[in-house]
């Protein structure tokens, strides 16, 4: 909570200071919000070349809205939003797709997932200790989530990687929190079933 | 004995809300090889994903957006612009009231001892002193709450 009105006091302090002409104080800004737009920014745009531009675009964006932030929610969040909103115009403009309800068709028998390759998962965990299973596990686990849909990809991410709350995540994507939710759960049940049908694969 | 196995969703829930996780949730899993293995699985992933490596871009974002900013310009603002026509409507009042009756006002204060004229202009001091100081206070309060430095 307290943590909560400190940030609120150094946004106010810092869009103060931007708003005043202090051009620093944007690249302040920048620094302290750039990890988690370089995130939505990668899982919502496969182009690299065009991540550069999209980047740009949301900070001058930003910029630009500045005078409008009602200190309603913390400044990272709106910028968040501000960088959803652009690559969701991307994505539109492009013609791609957001969801892909492909993610959702995965679902393996109840049977196959209690065993990996012959193996109980107790076998597999204890070999989580094993730096080069780590690896393999993390390479997989990387393409893997490369084939979700962006919008799956970015819940993931913004969840698990940037450990924003549930509400946070609604206000970066303008959904409700139960649709939130909802995709949350299909996109790791999609991600926990591929990575144990790869492991059958490679077993077999 | 366990007469049906958890959801997905429970499941799910059970590791990345431990906290939010009912009773019998837990006691299932500790009881039920099936779904603790599933658990695990989950496990795995969760700690899966927070070990990929974060992206970074392959040049300096600040210095590019800067390079393209112009210093902001205080923009047009309705709440000074109010503050300012309201100004100037009460000043305007006061004045034109004092010139409309500048032939009453010069008889206001006659007729009325020297010690009630100076009581009456050492509250209005006062009263003026008083509410200098609150609005020098609270100018104060609001600065250090924006200074965080």
């Amino acid at each position: 909570m307290s943590g909560n009105k400190e940030n609120i006091q150094t946004d106010q302090y810092l869009v103060g200071k931007v708003l005043g002409g202090d051009t620093n104080a944007f690249a302040t800004i920048i620094k302290n919000t750039e990890g988690l737009v370089t995130q939505i920014v990668f899982k919502m745009i496969s182009r690299t070349e065009d991540r550069k531009d999209i980047a740009q675009d949301i900070y001058l964006k930003a910029f630009k809205s500045l005078p409008g932030f009602r200190h309603q929610s913390k400044l990272s969040t709106w910028i968040a939003q501000i960088s959803y909103n652009t690559c969701l115009s991307y994505l539109e403009k492009k013609k791609l797709v957001l969801l892909d309800h492909r993610d959702d068709q995965t679902e393996p028998d109840d049977d196959s997932v209690e065993f990996v390759g012959g193996k109980s998962i107790q076998v597999l965990f204890n070999q989580t200790e094993n730096d080069i299973f780590q690896r393999e596990l993390n390479e997989i686990l990387k393409t893997e989530i490369e084939r979700l849909s962006p919008l799956h990809k970015t819940l993931i991410t913004l969840y698990h990687n940037e450990e924003l709350s549930y509400e946070e995540i609604a206000l970066i994507t303008q959904l409700p929190e139960g649709t939130v939710k909802s995709y949350l759960f299909r996109a790791r049940k999609s991600l926990k079933d591929s990575l144990l049908r790869k492991y059958k694969k490679e077993e077999l | 004995m366990i007469a049906e196995h958890l959801s997905e969703n429970e499941l799910q829930e059970y590791v990345s809300e431990p906290l939010l996780c009912g009773q019998f949730t837990i006691e299932h899993i500790e009881s039920c090889e099936a779904c603790k293995e599933k658990a695990i699985a989950y496990q795995i992933l969760f700690s899966g994903i927070q070990q990929q490596v974060k992206p970074v871009f392959d040049f300096n974002l600040s210095e590019l957006v800067l390079s393209q900013l112009e210093p902001s310009k205080p923009g047009f603002s309705w709440d000074i612009f109010a503050v300012y026509l309201f100004s100037v409507i009460g000043i305007s009042s006061i004045l034109f009231s004092g010139i409309l009756f500048s032939k009453y006002l010069s008889g206001l204060f006659t007729g009325y001892s020297t010690l009630f004229l100076y009581l009456f202009v050492a509250i209005v001091l006062i009263s003026l002193l008083f509410q200098g100081f609150e609005i020098y206070r609270k100018y104060h309060k609001q600065m250090n709450a924006l200074n965080i430095s």
